[in-house]
């Protein structure tokens, strides 16, 4: 990995991002005519946890907060865009309340587009409230915190029975999510986040996870960073929500809970945090491990073999590799911040 | 109040802390005049340390008020005084250990850069722009510290003395017009200490900064700052020219009677 970073280096990184999305691309549509539908219903749900993880990684892996809220911001952009979408004609059938005149009024149903971006908007206009008592904790005390804010998403979307219609879940969701939609956020996504953290804003976020008392003695205000950085992340989960509840069709609240939160943190774990590349790497090999192993768990009739060996991996990777696949060493013998002993770090 | 209040950039009234009950440091004031460099010096635990982290702010003191330039700044967030032009190393080396020297650099130029997140996202030209001029500073100061061969090594890989130069860099590049060094030459060989006094007074020249260095050797010290307070239990026991204080008996026996290395 390190004679081929170092050759691609020298050529312009800018071409060789252009090139490479192209033949991304190219592979995708070869995958969409060539492969049978649950193939391309996996490969498309990559691209989703793409989204997801690549996005968690702005606050876990690039600010060193160790969040553990994600799959609570992914309920929201689900519930948001699915309730925004569903057809004005099945509303009646299915309970789903009209939507109410500020939002287009009983008579509307939103295009796609619209309603993911109006999910991110909703997550991250939670994640700006709830982020501005929750970041000022450190350490344990947030990842805890940032669980609360899932558990009560979950508790909200049980509850709230006559927007969510409980713990049945909506169903019927028109499935527009298709492999370009999944693959076109998941590029926008990486591409966000690379740009900011080659940024004076992202150098804040590391200058913060690496050492906050010098960040702010060079005028870094912490909570500022801290808040875009839970900010942004938040608006991407709730676009990778919107994109599972279209892709799957059905939603509900117990789908936004543990499993989910733990599954996008093992894939960035894995992959290596504050990489570019690792929560790409650690979705695709957590995903496809899951879906190989599927088979198996029903064969076997062992449920919850797939999360055994999530945890697993997750022990083995801290043990073993604790910067992750993708990640560079980190330097020094110390270095032993709990959140930073999870993560690799690289600029 | 006329003259002296003029040029006084940093005045500290009757400052205090309290850990668990002891006076980590006691009444202690300041007048520290524009574009000086000022001394102090005082056994270990005398509260020097603390001192500084009461004027930038990463302690809140207990009593006492601290102003900077006539604006009372006593209640406010280290990042706010660093806003404001003040800014400091620290004894034991806050490196962003698994950054790059460069980056380490960067962020230190963080408050002079304007542009917003629309200008990083879509690439905007006062993106490109701000980051070219960054980067071009950044190698200028680099060069100037002899670190520019290392710019992109990892900073907590860098040899020690590097690693404490790269500690003062940072300090510097902020544009703060007041800088706190604490104990800039520890764990340096008396060579090092000497070359980086002399890089020290040709930084403070160009960019017209004033320093109070806080510093154990005594020939760095009595050769850098013209006045220079001692500090003993956190009180401050003595204050004067250099000449002054070394013939100051209060200062013999605190200093020399606890056997610090004074040459
Ligand atoms: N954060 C802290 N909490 C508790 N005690 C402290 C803290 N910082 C310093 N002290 C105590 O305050 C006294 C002064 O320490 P310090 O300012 O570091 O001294 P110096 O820098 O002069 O060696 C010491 O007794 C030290 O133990
Ligand atoms: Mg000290």
């Amino acid at each position: 990995m390190f004679d081929i970073r170092a050759t691609f280096s020298k050529v312009d990184r800018r071409l060789m991002a252009v090139i490479l999305i192209a033949v991304l691309f190219l592979c995708l549509w070869v995958a969409s005519t060539a492969f049978s539908k649950y193939i391309v219903f996996i490969i498309t749900l990559i691209g989703v946890y793409i989204v997801a993880s690549a996005s968690l990684n702005l606050t876990n892996g690039y600010t060193g907060l160790f969040s553990l809220g994600h799959a609570g911001f992914m309920a929201v952009g689900a519930y948001t865009s699915a309730l925004l979408t569903f057809p004005v004609k099945g509303r009646e059938i299915f309970v789903i309340p009209k939507l109410p005149m500020f939002l287009g009024g009983p008579e509307a149903a939103w295009p796609f587009l619209p309603a993911l971006v109006m999910g991110g908007v909703f997550a991250a206009i939670l994640a700006a409230v709830v982020g501005l008592p929750v970041l000022r904790l450190r350490g344990h005390y947030l990842s805890v915190a940032s669980l609360g804010l899932m558990v009560l998403v979950t508790a909200l979307a049980m509850n709230l029975r006559n927007l969510t219609r409980g713990s049945i879940g909506i169903n019927s969701i028109p499935t527009y999510t298709n492999i370009w939609w999944a693959y076109g956020c998941a590029v926008v996504t990486v591409y966000v986040v690379w740009r900011v953290v080659n940024s004076s804003f992202g150098r804040a976020m590391k200058a913060i996870r690496e050492d906050e008392i010098a960040a702010r003695v060079q005028g870094i205000n912490p909570l500022k960073y801290k808040l875009l950085a839970f900010t942004i992340g938040a608006f991407f989960a709730g676009i990778a929500g919107g994109l599972y509840a279209h892709i799957s069709g059905a939603i509900r609240p117990y789908a936004f809970s543990f499993n989910l939160t733990f599954q996008i943190v093992i894939m960035v774990v894995l992959g290596g945090q504050g990489t570019i590349s690792g929560p790409i790497v650690g979705t695709v090999l957590v995903t496809v491990l899951r879906y190989v192993l599927k088979p198996l768990e029903e064969a076997l009739g062992v449920y919850g073999l797939v999360e055994l060996i999530y945890a697993l991996l997750l022990i083995i990777t801290m043990l073993r590799k604790p910067e992750g696949i993708m990640g560079r060493k980190s330097g020094g013998p110390r270095g032993g911040r709990w959140v930073g002993s999870l993560g690799g770090k690289k600029s | 109040m006329g003259g002296m209040d003029d040029k006084a950039l940093l005045r500290v009234d009757n400052m205090s802390k309290v850990f668990g009950g002891l006076w980590a440091v006691r009444d202690y004031s300041l007048l520290l005049p524009k574009g000086k460099i000022y001394g102090l010096i005082g056994p270990n635990g005398a509260g020097k340390t603390t001192i500084f982290n009461l004027i930038t702010g990463v302690l809140k003191v207990h009593s006492g008020v601290i102003r900077y330039r006539d604006q009372e700044i006593t209640d406010w967030r280290a990042d706010q005084r660093a806003r404001i032009g003040i800014t400091r190393n620290f004894q034991n080396l806050r490196l962003f250990k698994s950054l790059s020297v460069m980056e380490n650099v960067k962020i230190a130029r963080h408050m002079h850069l304007d542009y917003t997140l629309l200008h990083t996202v879509l690439n905007l030209p006062r993106f490109i722009r701000e980051e070219k001029e960054l980067e071009g500073f950044c190698e200028e100061i680099l060069g100037l510290f002899g670190l520019i061969d290392e710019k992109d090594d990892i900073a907590g890989e860098l040899p020690y003395g590097h690693q404490r130069k790269l500690d003062i860099v940072r300090a510097i590049v902020t544009g703060a017009q007041l800088i706190l060094l604490d104990e800039p030459t520890a764990g340096m060989n008396s060579y090092e200490a000497q070359s980086l006094s002399e890089l020290l007074r040709d930084v403070w020249k160009k960019y017209s900064l004033t320093i109070i260095i806080v510093e154990h050797r005594m020939p760095f010290i009595l050769g850098l700052a013209e006045h220079i307070q001692v500090l003993d239990h956190g009180v401050t026991i003595a204050e004067g020219t250099p000449q002054e204080v070394k013939e100051n008996p209060k200062v013999i026996e605190a200093y020399l009677g606890k056997g610090d290395d004074v040459a």
